[in-house]
């Protein structure tokens, strides 16, 4: 039971991170990036070449993740958002447009990177390992939750006390309120996609750590990051939190007890379990109010 | 001298709907500027116009002489055109101060955001005890007084308001309205729509009545009553 | 029918593209006819609705000019078996069809519907294979793991392909009931990843069950309604490629009478005013649902026919791959309208098989994807709408300064100014 938390506790971190991402484009611009998959690989193989050809520091690779993530985030608001913005369809097109980059860039790694699996070397392990009774903590687990812990820490703090932060929070509430107060949705729509990218770039990294990286694996995670999002109702953040627990504890016990090839099945179970009793996820409330 | 705020021909409306018919107006700088009439005749759309929220327009707007027609609201914001808007459009799920220090967002008066807060908390002293709660828990008065104050969070050429006591006892929106009309606006011009006549007389400059998407002279009669 | 010598000029236009489309395949092989008359059916499709007369913005209302349309659909469609009658592509032709009919339902649900459902695959797969379980031939050809001991779930009889399509129907009536479900409470995205999920639950599923589906292998020795003794003859694609017009005409017809009828006219009419939507809200929901349960019926029907054309199918038919292809065929052509989704699947169709062998394989994915990219941010409903996009953008520009008469950003607070037109003044006491 205790490897079902430790499981736990580690997964949580990451699902929180990618539904972080997810989330945070939906309530501050309206829509569902299902590129995220797509950005998810791009910025794991980014950190891999970093970690094959500069350097295999941890904090080295953790930022390459991290920057190339931000930078994909970037380039989808210049090719979806912006030519997109205020047209008509928005919803429909939008969701069309990241679904295609989504289909090139996955086909674009293919053929740069091949089929082949890409592993990284082990980025933890200068943190012990340790047990919690029978259980084994390893480097990577720990590692993942202190990276976790910071970056969203940094993030928090940005997105909480400077004016770039209070801009795209006012933008998640209020377009209108947005717009009358002189924040420029545009740009600031820059900021949100790059932080969401932030988000995405290190989930991959940190994942990277336990299973390979080849040019489909962001749509797993891309899959269970969009459950949390709406299971914890898109726009809440903390709702996307609590939901990235469930779903990860979902997630351990099925690994546990049935086996791996269950876990998307037991997943789609629970959230259509969830969303048929509350439609709108656990603390979604925007959705509502969004047009 | 230039107004600090002229209109010509301004026509606007929503989709295949047209609101305004043609609208001239100039408001000199430091003026203040009542804009009376029925709900449903334009007072609304006339400043939505001017600060972009409309389907489509047609005219010419000026703000100290340069063209500002075809600028974006949040353009607008930063250059000094702010409007405190029916239904407040603030933040729900922010608390007060995020709101008031949303209202300083454009460059120059985000380093004096405090300074300003502070002279807003003064203006309306519920908002500085309520600093740290959410907006969205706030009564309606208090939220009205939080979107006024955070038009007042930057020093604009004018301030347009927008039926401020919309939704509110009679007590509250008369506090809210002769406080607002008593401030010095230090060389600000004001646009304020109000259907409530009594709410503004005799501290406006003057008075233009709104009709059918047109303007014309107030005839000092409360039409519709 | 032409009037006046521009009619006379357009319809020779028209003629001699085409001339042109049909020649194509004499210089660049019997496949690029797909391309050729894709390409001519957007054209015509664009000269039509650019010649239409004055503003008819309500989408998909029936104009007389649709005949010239469909006729030379039709044509086109007794045309290609004599022109390019190689086994090949009639096998290419006969994809084509099948998709094309999961498509122009897909496309009732998206456009007509209005529901965001992602399930089209996983209805009519799920539908085939049901289907290619009642009639894979136990111990004779048939692949299932537990063939001997007898062990199926429901230990039914085989059933020829005759019988196993009516039960395809039902399956898909009864699998797009059970997802209709949902689709009362959730709204627009929560509902598409349901249904995205449902496609990738179908897909672990089959890949799980070895005995009743053949696990990772697919099920394959299928009842096939092509006779035995023209199996794999010129005779049988031929044969085949007649079933699949008749499919791929049935489900065009269906598209039309829900589209055009009572459904299509309420679930129209409350997209394009909000008032009518409210009045008749539960009404809504029920036509809604009567759509979905209309094509889901049709999906599983086209399912069974999958499975009694190819007798055997895969777990990889549940691939997001699949239904990526398929969403980009729709979304290329315009889902809102039939022309749309069949100019979109023969473009595609074309651009899939024509390019199947470029080096690296990759670059064909990129390039379809591209495509869906750049149409999508162009169009605002699909290559099909182009006409009227410009149409209306000039329209509205003669009027206001807004380039695309955008809806404004906040609607509801513009509510309380708008309710009352300009026209209606109430007069002052």
């Amino acid at each position: 039971m205790t490897g079902v938390i430790v499981t736990t506790i580690n997964l949580t971190a990451i699902y929180a991170l990618v539904a972080l991402g997810i989330s945070l484009t939906w309530s501050g611009l309206g829509f569902l990036n299902l590129s995220t998959g797509a950005m998810y690989a791009g910025a794991a193989y980014g950190a891999w070449l970093v970690a094959t050809n500069i350097s295999s520091n941890v904090v080295v690779v953790l930022l390459g993740g991290v920057i190339v993530g931000a930078a994909l985030g970037a380039l989808i608001c210049l090719t979806v958002f912006l030519p997109l913005d205020g047209k008509p369809n928005w919803e429909l097109r939008t969701l069309t447009a990241t679904l295609a980059l989504s289909f090139v860039g996955t086909n674009i790694y293919l053929w740069q990177f091949g089929p082949q699996f890409k592993q990284f070397d082990p980025l933890f392990d200068f943190i012990r390992e340790f047990r919690i009774g029978e259980t084994l903590v390893q480097p990577s687990k720990t590692g993942t939750v202190i990276a976790t812990g910071i970056l969203i820490a940094i993030i928090l703090a940005f997105i909480s006390y400077s004016r770039i932060g209070l801009g795209v929070r006012a933008l998640t509430q209020s377009v209108e309120g947005a717009a009358l107060v002189g924040i420029n949705r545009r740009t600031t729509a820059f900021a949100i996609l790059g932080v969401s990218g932030a988000f995405i770039g290190l989930a991959a990294v940190l994942l990277g750590q336990i299973y390979f990286v080849e040019p489909n694996s962001g749509y797993s995670p891309m899959i269970k990051g969009l459950i949390v999002a709406l299971l914890g109702g898109l726009g809440s953040l903390r709702g996307a939190v609590i939901a990235a627990f469930l779903v990860a504890f979902a997630e351990a016990v099925t690994l546990q007890y049935l086996g791996g090839s269950w876990v998307l099945i037991t997943l789609f179970v629970l959230i259509a379990v969830v969303l048929i009793i509350r439609p709108r996820g656990i603390a979604g409330v925007l959705e509502g109010t969004r047009a | 001298m230039s107004a600090a705020l002229e209109i010509r021909g301004l026509e606007a409306g929503y989709g295949p709907l047209s609101v305004l018919h043609g609208i001239d107006l100039s408001v000199a700088d430091g003026e203040r500027v009542g804009i009376l009439g029925l709900n449903g005749h334009g007072k609304t759309t006339m400043l939505r116009a001017i600060v972009d929220l409309v389907d489509w327009k047609r005219g010419e707007i000026l703000l100290n002489g340069e063209d500002i027609t075809h600028a974006t609201t949040h353009a607008l914001a930063r250059r000094g055109v702010v409007l405190m808007p029916q239904g407040d459009a603030l933040f729900p799920g922010l608390t007060v101060k995020d709101n008031l220090d949303a209202g300083a967002y454009p460059g120059g008066s985000w380093k004096r955001r405090k300074e300003r807060r502070d002279y807003v908390c003064e203006i309306f002293p519920r908002l500085g005890e309520r600093l740290g709660q959410v907006v969205g828990t706030l009564s309606g008065g208090e939220r009205r007084m939080c979107s006024i104050g955070r038009g007042l969070m930057s020093e604009a050429r004018i301030y347009l308001v927008d039926e401020p006591s919309l939704g509110l006892g009679p007590g509250i929106a008369k506090g809210i309205c002769d406080t607002l009309l008593g401030l010095d606006l230090q060389g600000g011009a004001l646009l304020i729509a109000e259907q409530n006549r009594a709410l503004i007389d005799g501290k406006i400059d003057r008075a233009l009545r709104m009709h059918g998407g047109e303007l014309a002279p107030d005839t000092g009669e409360d039409g519709g009553h | 029918m032409p009037r006046g010598r521009e009619d006379l000029l357009h319809y020779a236009g028209l003629a001699a593209l085409f001339v042109l489309a049909l020649a194509v395949p004499f210089a660049f092989g019997t496949l690029s006819i797909l391309g050729s008359m894709g390409v001519f059916l957007l054209l015509l499709s664009w000269s039509i609705s650019w010649r239409r007369q004055g503003g008819d913005t309500l989408a998909g209302v029936r104009d007389r000019s649709a005949w010239l349309f469909w006729g030379m659909a039709g044509v086109i469609a007794i045309l290609i078996p004599i022109i390019a009658g190689t086994s090949y592509f009639l096998a290419v032709m006969v994809t084509f069809l099948i998709y094309l009919s999961w498509n122009v339902m897909w496309g009732l649900v998206l456009g007509t519907a209005g529901l965001q459902s992602f399930a089209t695959v996983a209805v009519a797969g799920i539908s085939a294979y049901v289907a290619g379980y009642l009639s894979v031939e136990l111990g004779k050809s048939g692949n299932l793991a537990c063939v001997g001991g007898g062990e199926r779930i429901l230990g039914v009889p085989v059933f020829q392909w005759w019988v196993a399509i009516p039960v395809a129907v039902l399956v898909g009536l009864i699998v797009g009931f059970i997802i209709s479900l949902p689709a009362i409470r959730l709204r627009g995205i929560y509902f598409a990843l349901l249904t995205i999920g449902l496609v990738e639950l179908a897909r672990a599923y089959v890949v799980q069950d070895k005995c009743n589906f053949g696990g990772g292998q697919g099920l394959y020795g299928a009842s096939s309604f092509i006779p035995e003794s023209i199996a794999g003859d010129l005779a049988g694609y031929q044969l085949a490629y007649v079933a699949a017009a008749g499919l791929a005409a049935l489900a065009l017809i269906i598209y039309w009478r829900v589209n055009y009828g009572r459904l299509g006219l309420l679930l129209r009419t409350a997209r394009e005013s909000e008032p009518v939507a409210e009045v008749l809200g539960t009404d809504i929901v029920r036509a809604r649902l009567w759509v979905f349960l209309i094509s889901s019926a049709v999906l599983g029907g086209a399912g069974g026919f999958y499975i009694a054309y190819y007798g055997s199918i895969s777990p990889s038919f549940f691939n997001f791959s699949t239904v990526l292809f398929l969403f980009s065929m729709i979304m290329i052509g315009g889902i809102n309208s039939p022309r749309g989704i069949l100019v979109g699947t023969m473009l595609l169709m074309y651009v899939d098989k024509r390019f199947v062998d470029v080096d690296p394989p990759e670059a064909r994915y990129v390039f379809i994807g591209l495509l869906l990219f750049v149409v999508t941010i162009v169009a605002r409903d699909g290559l099909i709408s182009i006409p009227d996009q410009i149409r209306r953008r000039r329209g509205v520009q003669g009027r206001g300064t807004n380039p695309e008469g955008d809806p404004p950003e906040d609607v509801g607070a513009i509510e309380q100014e708008a309710h009352m037109p300009p026209g209606s003044r109430p007069e002052p006491s």
